[in-house]
C-alpha cells in the first residue's frame, strides 16, 4: 500500500526524470547541435575490423609487455596523430583487435599492419661522384637490445637509455667517434623521428638519448617514451597474421543505423498500442514505464561510454517487448482480484505482491541466457547480451515500481480508471 | 519522412499483415479466456499432430547432417571463408560474377545466395561465399566486383583458426546455458522431477522447430539463414524464454492445487484435469499477451530494421512462437496424462509443507466482521480496507514455502490483530 503523499512524490520524480533523460538524449538534434550523445560501433557506421595473432616462432608465446610494445607500435603506425578514432586493443593471449572506422580500403591497413618496423640510424655523407650530401644507413634497429625511459637523478628530466647487441656496439662506437658533435637521424619505417647530436664516444654498447630541457615536462616525457617505443620497434620482427577482417560499406553501416532506429521506434510504437487497447488507461501507464525504460536505458549506455553496435541494438528492441511482459503479469492479476470483488486498493497490492515471484522468474531465465551470450560470445553476441542483460535487470525496475506510483496516484485521485475487467 | 521511400512496400505490407494478425490472435484469446474452453478434452488429438511435425523436423535436420548439406549453412565464423555482401542497382547475371571468380581460380567453391526482400533500392543483393583466401587477393576482387556495378555492403574474411575457436566456444556455450537451465528448473520442481521432465520435454521442442524451420529456409537457399553465432545467440535466447513459459503455467497448476486442498481437503484424479484445464484459462492471455508483444518488437526488426538482423530476427521469432505454443499445447496437456504420478506427488508435498507450519486460525473474510458497512464511519471503512489488504497479503504469504518468512509474518498478523 503506497501513501498518498509518497505516490504523488514518486510520479512527479518519475516524470520529471524521464523528462530530464529525453531531453539529454535529444537536446543536440533539438538545438541542432549534433547527434544522440551515444558512441556507435563499427556496424553502423562504416570501416574496417581486423583481428591479427602475433607470436614469436620459437617461443609460441609473447610477454604481455611485448604484447603492449606491439599495440603501441600498430597504434603509431595507424594513428600518427593520435587525432583518429581508431581502436587497437588486446584480445587474448596473442590476439589484437583494430577498428579503423570510416575507411573501406583494406590494403593500406593490413600493409601497415602486418610489416615489419624498419628502424634505421643513418648518418649524412657526402657523395664526391654526384656532389650532394645523402643519409646512409650505417645501423638498423635488429641490433638494438633495448630501449626505456629513465630519469636523471639530479634533474629529473626524463632521457631514453638504450643497449645495443656486441656487432651494434662497435659500429657505434665508431660512428659516434667519426661523428662527434654531428647528428644521428633516426628513421622509422622511412620517417625521421629524432635527430640527437653525438655528445661523446659510446663504448660498450649502451648510452643515453636526451630530450632537451623544456618546460613541459609532460611534453618531454611523452616524447621520451615515444622515442623509446620506436627504438623497441626494431624488435617487432613477427609481423602480425591478419585473422580475420570485415568491412562494413559506407552504403551498410548508415542504413544499418537508420533502419534499426525505425524499427526500434515503431516496435515501441505498435507495442504502446497493445497496451492501451488491451488494458485502456493501465496500459497507458505501462506505456509510460516502458519510455521511461527505454529513455533511462539510453541514457545509461550514453554516460556509461558504451559502443553502441547492430547486436546491441537488435537485444534492446526485443528487451522493450520483453519489458511490458511484467506489466501484463500485474494487470492479469489485478483483473482477477477485481473479479473475485476484492476492493481496489487490496486488489492493487495483491496484484503486485503475487506477480513478483512470476517476474522474478522469468526475468531470471533470460538473463541466465543473457549471461552466457556475455560470457561466450563473439562481439556482436556480447553487445546483443549485454543489452538483454541490462533490459531484463533495468525494466524489471521499472515495469514494476513506476507503473506501482502511477496506479496509486491514479487510484487516489479516479479509481474508476484503473478499475479493469 | 524520407525514410518511407526507402523501406520496401512489400515490407510495410507483410509488416501491417503480421501486425493485425497478432491483434486478431489477441482478441480471440481474450474471447476464449472469458468464454473458457477445454483443452485438455482434446489433448491426445494435439499431442499426436505435435508428434508428427516434430518427427519430420526432425528426420529433416538429421537427413540435413547425414548428407553432409549442413556444412553448406554453417556460417564463416566456424568453419572460417570469406563473405561479400553486393548490392545491385540493375539485374546482374551470376554468370559475369562467376566470370570474376574464375580469374582467381575460385569459381569452384563460390557459393551465390540471395537476400531476399531487398531495399527498394537495389534490384539484387547477394552474397558471395567462398573458402578463406589472402586478404590483398579478395580486395582484388572486390574491386572487380565494384567494376561490374556492383556496391560492396560487406565483407569478411575470417582464417580457420580462429573459426575453430569460436565453434568451439559456441559449443561451450550451448552446452552451458542448456545445463543451466535444467537445473534452473530442477531447482523450482525440485521436489516433483516430473514437472522439470516435461519442461524439458517442451524446451526440446522448442529447439527442434526452431533448427528444423531454419533448415528448411537455409537448404531452399536464403542468404542469411546460417548455423553460426547469430543463430546460436537466437537459440540461447529462446532457451531461457521458452523455460519461463512453461514454469508459469505450471506454478498455476501446483497453486491451483493448493487453493483446491484448502476448500476441499482433496482432489480425486478425475477432478484433476479439470484443475489444469482452470489453470490453462487463467493464464493463458498473460501467456500469448507476452509472447505477442515480444513478436510485435521482432516484426519491426524483420520487415523495417534491414536485411543484416533478418534471420536472427526470424529465428527468435519461430521460437519465442513455439515457446509459447509448447507450454500450453504440449507442458500442460502432458501434466493431465502424468496426473497418477504428479498428483499425489504434489498432494503429499503440499500437505508436508502445511503440518510443517503449525495451523492458525485465518477467517477467510474479513468482512464478516464489518457486516454492517453503511452504517460505519468513513474512517471505520477505510480501516477495514487497509486490515482486508493485510489480510489478504498473509493469505498470499502462506502459499509461499519458505517456513521463516510465515512465521514472522504470522507473529505479525497476531500483533496487529491485537492492536
Amino acid at each position: 500500500m503506497l501513501k498518498k503523499e509518497f505516490s504523488i512524490i514518486y510520479s512527479v520524480l518519475i516524470f520529471l526524470g524521464t523528462l530530464f533523460m529525453i531531453f539529454y538524449l535529444f537536446y543536440p538534434v533539438l538545438f541542432k547541435k549534433g547527434t544522440i550523445p551515444i558512441k556507435l560501433g563499427l556496424d553502423l557506421r562504416y570501416g574496417i575490423h581486423l583481428m591479427l595473432e602475433v607470436y614469436d616462432p620459437k617461443l609460441k608465446q609473447l610477454s604481455s609487455t611485448e604484447m603492449q610494445q606491439i599495440i603501441n607500435i600498430l597504434e603509431k603506425r595507424l594513428n600518427p596523430t593520435g587525432t583518429q578514432e581508431i581502436v587497437v586493443q588486446q584480445a587474448g593471449n596473442n590476439r589484437i583487435i583494430v577498428e579503423i572506422p570510416e575507411v573501406v580500403d583494406t590494403n593500406d591497413a593490413i600493409e601497415k599492419v602486418t610489416k615489419v618496423g624498419k628502424l634505421e640510424f643513418k648518418v649524412e655523407e657526402y657523395d664526391p661522384t654526384t656532389g650532394s650530401v645523402y643519409k646512409k644507413t650505417v645501423l638498423t634497429g635488429d641490433s638494438i637490445i633495448r630501449a626505456s625511459v629513465e630519469f636523471s637523478p639530479n634533474s629529473g628530466q626524463p632521457y631514453v637509455s638504450f643497449s645495443l647487441d656486441p656487432k651494434g656496439a662497435k659500429i657505434f662506437e665508431d660512428i659516434t667517434r667519426q661523428y662527434l658533435d654531428k647528428p644521428i637521424y633516426i628513421y622509422f619505417d622511412n620517417k625521421e623521428i629524432s635527430a640527437p647530436v653525438v655528445r661523446s664516444v659510446i663504448t660498450g654498447g649502451s648510452g643515453i638519448i636526451e630530450l632537451g630541457y623544456d618546460q613541459d615536462k609532460e611534453k618531454v616525457l611523452k616524447e621520451a617514451k615515444d622515442l623509446a617505443i620506436y627504438l623497441n620497434a626494431g624488435k617487432l620482427q613477427y609481423p602480425p597474421k591478419v585473422l580475420e577482417a570485415y568491412t562494413i560499406g559506407p552504403s551498410l553501416g548508415e542504413k544499418h543505423l537508420k533502419k534499426s532506429l525505425i524499427a526500434g521506434i515503431i516496435a515501441l510504437f505498435v507495442v504502446c498500442i497493445f497496451m492501451v487497447i488491451f488494458y485502456k488507461f493501465p496500459g497507458l501507464l505501462a506505456d509510460f514505464a516502458l519510455v521511461s525504460y527505454t529513455a533511462l536505458f539510453l541514457t545509461i549506455i550514453s554516460v556509461s561510454n558504451t559502443v553502441l553496435t547492430l547486436g546491441s541494438i537488435a537485444g534492446i528492441i526485443l528487451s522493450i517487448g520483453m519489458a511490458v511482459d511484467a506489466n501484463i503479469i500485474i494487470f492479469e492479476r489485478l483483473k482477477e482480484e477485481i473479479r473475485d470483488n476484492k476492493p481496489l486498493n487490496t486488489a492493487i497490492d495483491l496484484a503486485f505482491k503475487r506477480s513478483f515471484d512470476t517476474i522474478l522468474d522469468s526475468h531470471l531465465t533470460t538473463i541466465i541466457a543473457a549471461l552466457i551470450l556475455m560470457i561466450f560470445g563473439t562481439s556482436v553476441i556480447q553487445g546483443f547480451g549485454f543489452a538483454l542483460l541490462w533490459g531484463n535487470v533495468i525494466s524489471f525496475f521499472t515495469a514494476i515500481y513506476i507503473t506501482k506510483s502511477f496506479m496509486y496516484l491514479a487510484f487516489y485521485y479516479n479509481p474508476k480508471l484503473i478499475e479493469i475487467r | 519522412m524520407s525514410f518511407i521511400t526507402e523501406l520496401n512496400i512489400m515490407d510495410i505490407i507483410l509488416f501491417l499483415i503480421f501486425i493485425g494478425v497478432s491483434f486478431y490472435l489477441s482478441f480471440i484469446t481474450k474471447k476464449f479466456q472469458e468464454k473458457g474452453f477445454n483443452l485438455i478434452k482434446n489433448s491426445k488429438i494435439i499431442l499426436n499432430i505435435v508428434l508428427i511435425y516434430s518427427v519430420i523436423l526432425l528426420s529433416i535436420i538429421l537427413y540435413s547432417i547425414f548428407s553432409l548439406k549442413i556444412v553448406n549453412m554453417l556460417g564463416i565464423d566456424f568453419i572460417g571463408g570469406t563473405l561479400t555482401e553486393v548490392a545491385f542497382k540493375d539485374n546482374i547475371d551470376n554468370a559475369k560474377i562467376i566470370d570474376i571468380y574464375k580469374k582467381y581460380n575460385k569459381d569452384k567453391e563460390l557459393i551465390i545466395q540471395e537476400v531476399i526482400l531487398p531495399s527498394s533500392e537495389y534490384k539484387r543483393i547477394v552474397v558471395l561465399k567462398t573458402k578463406p583466401m589472402d586478404e590483398l587477393e579478395k580486395n582484388k576482387i572486390n574491386k572487380d566486383l565494384e567494376s561490374i556495378g556492383g556496391i560492396i555492403r560487406r565483407s569478411e574474411n575470417i582464417s580457420s583458426s580462429i573459426s575453430k575457436q569460436t565453434l568451439n566456444n559456441a559449443f561451450i556455450a550451448l552446452f552451458i546455458a542448456l545445463i543451466a537451465q535444467v537445473i534452473y528448473i530442477a531447482f523450482r520442481f525440485g521436489n516433483n522431477i516430473l514437472y522439470g521432465v516435461i519442461a524439458d520435454i517442451a524446451l526440446l521442442h522448442d529447439v527442434i522447430v526452431m533448427l528444423g524451420i531454419y533448415v528448411i529456409l537455409g537448404l531452399s537457399g536464403f542468404a542469411g539463414f546460417e548455423i553460426n553465432s547469430i543463430f546460436l545467440a537466437a537459440v540461447l535466447t529462446v532457451v531461457g524464454y521458452s523455460v519461463m513459459d512453461t514454469i508459469i503455467i505450471f506454478d498455476r497448476i501446483r497453486e491451483n492445487i493448493k487453493i483446491e486442498l484448502n476448500t476441499n481437503n482433496e482432489i480425486n484424479l478425475g477432478k484433476f484435469d479439470d484443475l489444469v484445464n482452470k489453470s490453462v484459462v487463467q493464464t493463458i492471455t498473460r501467456s500469448v499477451f507476452t509472447t505477442l508483444t515480444v513478436l510485435l518488437t521482432l516484426f519491426g526488426i524483420i520487415f523495417l530494421g534491414g536485411e543484416t538482423l533478418r534471420s536472427f530476427s526470424i529465428a527468435l521469432a519461430i521460437g519465442t512462437f513455439s515457446g509459447a505454443f509448447s507450454s500450453i499445447f504440449i507442458a500442460a496437456p502432458l501434466v493431465s496424462i502424468f496426473k497418477a504420478k504428479i498428483l499425489p506427488k504434489d498432494i503429499k508435498n503440499i500437505k508436508q509443507e502445511e503440518q510443517e507450519v503449525k495451523p492458525i486460525f485465518v477467517p477467510s473474510d474479513i468482512s464478516s466482521i464489518f457486516a454492517h458497512q453503511e452504517e460505519l464511519p468513513q474512517e471505520i471503512i477505510q480501516q477495514k480496507d487497509d486490515l482486508q489488504t493485510h489480510h489478504d497479503d498473509q493469505l498470499s504469504d502462506l502459499s509461499k514455502t519458505n517456513l521463516k518468512n510465515k512465521k514472522s509474518v504470522l507473529d505479525r498478523y497476531k500483533l496487529k490483530k491485537k492492536k
